[in-house]
């Protein structure tokens, strides 16, 4: 098999897996939030900003919903740009104009979901503690290693969309030379 | 651009068509219809060999500089 053969090949079935994740996002987010309260231990995540007890209002879970959709909204789009770009890898469309926007598009992207933590924290914090009486309410802000290998993956992925660029161009040449 | 190509002079003289010296030279009609038209970005030397070659011309009768852009290729 050629190389751009692998490569469309690749492409398509990461372009079905994405599109599956693509799908399950939203839905796993309001089935855990709204089923919060009856999952098993581990099943909680040990990255959330406060440490909840399992026995939230619907408020608070209802609330906690809306802020996840901050990165998961962001995430959603990032994959977005990705299946896009995998589909245009399928049809062995790798140095051309579109494939160079959406490279610069996901990278850009991933850049606004290390923003959209940062400012998910906060709220994902208020959210989870709002009912609890007063004094012991929490905001909880901070910045984790996690937030800056995004970022750098980010800045990583934009470098590349301009390297891609200068791709599309010399192939550009190639094919407009006799 | 300022290279204008004078492809379609040298076939009208020899009385040649593009599809057969596109044949001849072994390049794809629509890569030659690139160079007729100055759409082409450069032309390998092995293209430009067999077209002086096919033709029986000089690279010198292809090729011609206009100082402004408006000179271009005519059909």
């Amino acid at each position: 098999m050629d190389a751009t053969r692998r490569v469309q090949v690749l492409s398509r079935n990461l372009r079905i897996v994405f599109t599956a994740v693509f799908i399950l996002i939203p839905i796993i987010q309001v089935v855990f939030w709204l089923s919060f309260n009856g999952l098993p231990k581990d099943m909680i995540p040990k990255d959330l900003p406060v440490a909840v007890q399992q026995n939230l209002p619907m408020s608070a879970r209802l609330m906690a919903l809306s802020v996840s959709f901050i990165t998961s909204g962001v995430a959603m789009a990032c994959i977005y740009f990705l299946i896009r770009l995998f589909g245009l890898y399928e049809k062995a469309e790798i140095f051309t104009e579109g494939s160079v926007k959406c490279l610069r598009s996901l990278g850009s992207l991933i850049i606004w979901l290390f923003a959209a933590g940062i400012v998910q924290q906060p709220l994902m914090s208020i959210a989870l503690t709002l009912h609890n009486p007063p004094g012991q309410r929490i905001i909880r802000l901070g910045l984790s290693s996690d937030d800056i290998t995004i970022l750098l993956i980010g800045i990583v992925v934009v470098l590349i969309a301009w390297v891609m660029e200068e791709g599309r161009k010399l192939q550009e040449e190639q094919r407009l030379t006799v | 651009m300022a290279i204008v190509i004078n492809l379609d002079v040298m076939l009208a003289r020899r009385k040649m068509r593009s599809n057969e010296l596109a044949q001849l030279i072994g390049i794809t009609e629509q890569n030659l219809s690139i160079l007729k038209t100055g759409k082409a970005r450069a032309i390998r030397l092995s293209t430009l060999e067999a077209i002086c070659r096919h033709l029986k011309c000089q690279p010198g009768d292809l090729f011609e500089y206009v100082e402004d852009s408006a000179g271009k290729n005519p059909d």
